[in-house]
């Protein structure tokens, strides 16, 4: 085969290959207009990203601050967004910046009790609701991250896998591993199939 | 109780089903934040780092010719001050002004008199007399104030004239900084208002 002919398959292999890569990953895309400035493409990202970073904070810190650390994460995510190298890696790197801001929530607040949620509504349902988070909070991060991704923000394991950068096989074990201790924490039983 | 459930969300699950039933109320609710204009970090990347450094090279620039300014105007001053001469004017102050009696007054309260006695009262007569308070020691010669334009020669009139452009660019670089630091102090603090 001639060297021209050659070069000329390899780049059409490499092109393809990176179509192919923006198609699975349509945040690389995304974060291109956002560094030439489309606020657009911000949003869409904020869209394609915000569960999982709330899952990620919910995991660590009370409710009622949540929603702030949230905004704070994608402002900060947008504000450097150009120390970011790899872009496949954008949903780990913001998943890191939310587990930051979470550990530094904590380094500054002040120390107060949380009032418990049950005591707050006045509903049971809501109370049964704060026992459940309680439980899946003090299990290890791997699985509470996991389990108020998939139980809270309803993501399937693919979406966690896609948003975290985890591999399908390791969110699918924690989801499993997870679930089985939540299931012994809460009190409530049934053999998985 | 199925992993498909648990996992794709495809089948069902009571019990998963009720956890997440009673999570729910923890879901998102999505606001995107809004972004300050002006924030964007592009240092890193150095696609934009020679735009914060060419404000900085600017402030620099401008501190340097402000302060050249400055010493070169101090030393035009001083080469002023030598070749003028300005003979400094202190106008005496006085208390009161001299007025002298009117000729019927005098005649009022005192009665005629003879010629030596008068001579004699003369001899003692005070009068009031102006006062000065300050008197410089040396007298004034006019009240014109000379004052005269300084000599410059014409390498020093060019550059007097240059220093000027100088000036006037430098202003109008730190006006267009300084409007855009306050541009983004805006940004930031209708930002922190907006998250309050």
């Amino acid at each position: 085969m001639p060297e021209g002919e050659l070069a000329q398959k390899i780049l059409m292999f490499s092109n393809a290959s990176a179509v192919e890569t923006v198609k699975l990953r349509p945040e690389i895309e995304l974060i291109e207009r956002v560094r030439n400035g489309d606020e657009e493409a911000f949003g869409e990202l904020y869209k394609m990203f915000a569960s999982m970073v709330h899952g990620v904070v919910l995991a660590r810190v009370p409710r009622d601050d949540v929603q702030d650390i949230v905004q704070d994460v994608f402002l900060a995510a947008y504000k450097n967004l150009n120390s970011l190298k790899d872009d496949s890696l954008f949903g780990a790197w913001l998943a890191k910046i939310a587990r930051n801001r979470a550990a530094e929530w904590y380094r500054t607040r002040k120390p107060t009790d949380e009032l418990d949620e049950s005591v707050r509504t006045g509903e049971n349902k809501h109370g049964e609701a704060a026992e459940v988070l309680r439980a899946i909070r003090s299990l290890s991060d791997a699985y509470s991250e996991t389990l108020i991704m998939r139980l809270v923000e309803g993501m399937t394991a693919k979406e966690i896998a896609e948003r975290t950068g985890l591999k399908p096989e390791s969110v699918r074990v924690n989801l499993h591993r997870g679930m089985e201790l939540l299931r012994q924490r809460l009190g409530i039983g049934g053999e998985r199939k | 109780m199925s992993d498909e459930y648990l996992f794709e969300k495809q089948g069902s699950d009571g019990e998963i089903e009720k956890l997440e039933s009673l999570l729910s109320v923890y879901r998102i609710e999505p606001v995107v934040p809004k972004l300050p204009t002006a924030v964007l970090d592009k240092t890193l990347n150095g696609r934009f780092g020679w735009f914060k450094f060419s404000y900085g090279f600017a402030f620099a620039t401008a501190v340097l010719i402000f302060a050249a300014a400055v010493t070169t105007l101090q030393f035009l001053d001083r080469s002023a001050r030598e070749v003028t001469s300005i003979s400094p004017v202190e106008t005496p102050e006085i208390d009161r002004p001299f007025v002298a009696p009117s000729n019927a007054d005098q005649a009022a309260i005192d009665p005629p008199t003879t010629i030596n006695e008068t001579t004699a009262e003369i001899k003692n007569l005070t009068r009031p007399m102006p006062v000065a308070l300050h008197r410089s020691r040396k007298p004034a010669v006019n009240n014109v104030v000379a004052v005269k334009t300084p000599r410059l020669t014409k390498e020093e009139k060019y550059a007097y004239d240059q220093l000027k452009v100088a000036l006037w660019i430098t202003g109008s670089k730190l006006k267009v900084v300084q409007d855009t630091i306050d541009r983004v102090d805006d940004k930031r603090s209708e930002t922190a208002n907006e998250k309050r």
